[in-house]
């Protein structure tokens, strides 16, 4: 049976290294795929990802399992997320921006033309449309597709309320289904 | 997103290609974990030393006190094994003289050993009839060596120093206490039972208490046990003592300890110097 990443995390806390390493062959990629799909380079990606893991290495010692692991995991994720679009000049403003009106701080992850090439048009389709989607909107829907997580889940890991990550989450997935008809129907 | 729409949009997602972190990243940060661990692990280790230091002092210490405690050889036994009669001196005070007998505290282990038994002082004996040591019957004086040359720092026995002879059979023979009484007879020991304070020790009389005897009797045996290996009293200590107590006027100890001296060394010849004083006028 295998341990629970709060278990494995615990005992990281510890001192056992080698949990962690379970720990991070467990969500690397979901991680990875999360951070990548927010932002739009994937070097800026790769810095963001390796800053999410550091920031679980140094908080180690606070862990308490209080929460789902997975649910603190993104927490870090979501909060150096936001840090980087501070850093961007996107105020939180934007950030929380639940329709609309507000600028798409996310240039579509297509940019890298050897991605570009080894996608076929529905798959570029959808990371368009994820791309285009507010950032709010599209780390709800990130979040419940790569994490797994619940609305509940969501809404305490970016810090809102259950019914503002509902929301988003539902106008993430009408903006999708859009998107995605929109195309059938082109194609 | 439980619709079927949702379905769809969520198994749609899944067929995006699997994007994975690069090797070099993924060994940067399992190395920083490793460290992180290792340098925990390592300040766990130190948080632990000082106390587990601590903790192996005041364990030491405790054996140790223990250890000394257990090896102390015990005053009461050594009282009546030896027989041994202190002199009353009272040119010094005794520093112990003013603590109240009453209060019940051990004499043996807050008082100077050498102070020795005391079997002159039965007239005091109902006052003072709480302290259990001092309740113990007074054998006849000098049945055994004491142990007292084995703390006495330097030698073993004395030289046979006529000058050092006669002074200690001079009235005034500030060393010989310690000396005699055999027990813990260190200079402290020998200094604080100069003088008067044995006064307060002839109040602590012998009382009859069956209890405080079957304590003695065990502790007798294992002093007794204890003092085959220490070092016998020389034959000139023996002598001075005796010269003591004919000189206090107790004659009839100093009588029984010749005797017990010509019988432990019958071929002893007595110093001149001494010779009256252990003799007297028999």
């Amino acid at each position: 049976m295998e341990a629970a990443d709060e278990q494995l995390m615990l005992a990281y806390r510890d001192g056992d290294a080698s949990a962690f390493e379970t720990l991070y062959a467990r969500h690397r990629a979901r991680v990875f795929r999360f951070v990548l799909r927010s932002v739009p380079a994937r070097g800026v990606a790769e810095e963001l990802f390796q800053d999410v893991w550091m920031k679980v290495i140094e908080a180690r010692t606070r862990y308490a399992p209080s929460a789902k692991f997975t649910t603190w995991l993104y927490t870090i994720a979501h909060h150096r997320l936001v840090d980087h679009w501070r850093k961007r000049g996107l105020s939180l403003v934007s950030l929380d921006a639940e329709e609309g009106g507000a600028p798409e701080p996310a240039a579509p992850p297509l940019s890298d033309p050897a991605r570009r090439a080894a996608l076929n048009q529905d798959i570029a389709r959808l990371l368009a449309a994820i791309a285009a989607l507010p950032p709010v909107q599209r780390e709800a829907f990130l979040l419940h597709e790569e994490a797994g997580l619940s609305v509940p889940e969501i809404a305490e890991a970016t810090g809102a309320s259950v019914e503002a990550a509902k929301s988003r989450l539902r106008y993430a997935t009408a903006k999708l289904r859009e998107a995605l008809g929109e195309g059938n129907a082109d194609g | 997103m439980a619709e079927p729409e949702d379905r769809d949009l969520s198994a749609r997602y899944r067929a995006l290609p699997d994007e994975t972190p690069p090797a070099a990243l993924d060994a940067a940060i399992l190395d920083a974990a490793r460290r992180d661990a290792r340098m925990r692990r390592a300040s766990g280790l130190r948080r632990w030393t000082l106390p587990v230091s601590l903790a192996a002092v005041v364990m030491l210490s405790v054996l140790v006190t223990l250890r000394i405690e257990d090896e102390r050889p015990d005053v009461a036994a050594l009282r009546e094994s030896t027989g041994l009669a202190t002199p009353v001196e009272e040119k010094a005070p005794d520093p112990y003289a003013a603590l109240p007998a009453e209060k019940g505290s051990d004499p043996v282990s807050t008082r100077p050993a050498a102070r020795a038994p005391q079997v002159s002082a039965p007239a005091s004996a109902e006052k003072k009839g709480s302290d259990p040591i001092s309740a113990l019957p007074a054998p006849a004086p000098a049945l055994a060596p004491a142990p007292a040359q084995r703390d006495e720092a330097g030698g073993m026995e004395k030289k046979p120093d006529e000058k050092k002879l006669d002074a200690v059979a001079a009235p005034a023979a500030p060393a010989a206490p310690a000396r005699e009484s055999g027990l813990r007879a260190s200079p402290e020991a020998a200094s604080a039972a100069r003088g008067s304070g044995f006064a307060a020790d002839a109040a602590r009389a012998p009382v009859e208490a069956p209890a405080s005897r079957d304590r003695a009797d065990m502790s007798r045996a294992k002093s007794e046990a204890r003092m085959q290996d220490a070092a016998p009293e020389s034959p000139r200590a023996w002598l001075e003592r005796i010269a003591r107590l004919r000189r206090e006027g107790r004659i009839e100890e100093a009588d029984k300890a010749l005797e017990a001296f010509r019988n432990r060394y019958p071929d002893f010849e007595i110093p001149e110097a001494l010779r009256e004083a252990v003799l007297g006028t028999r």
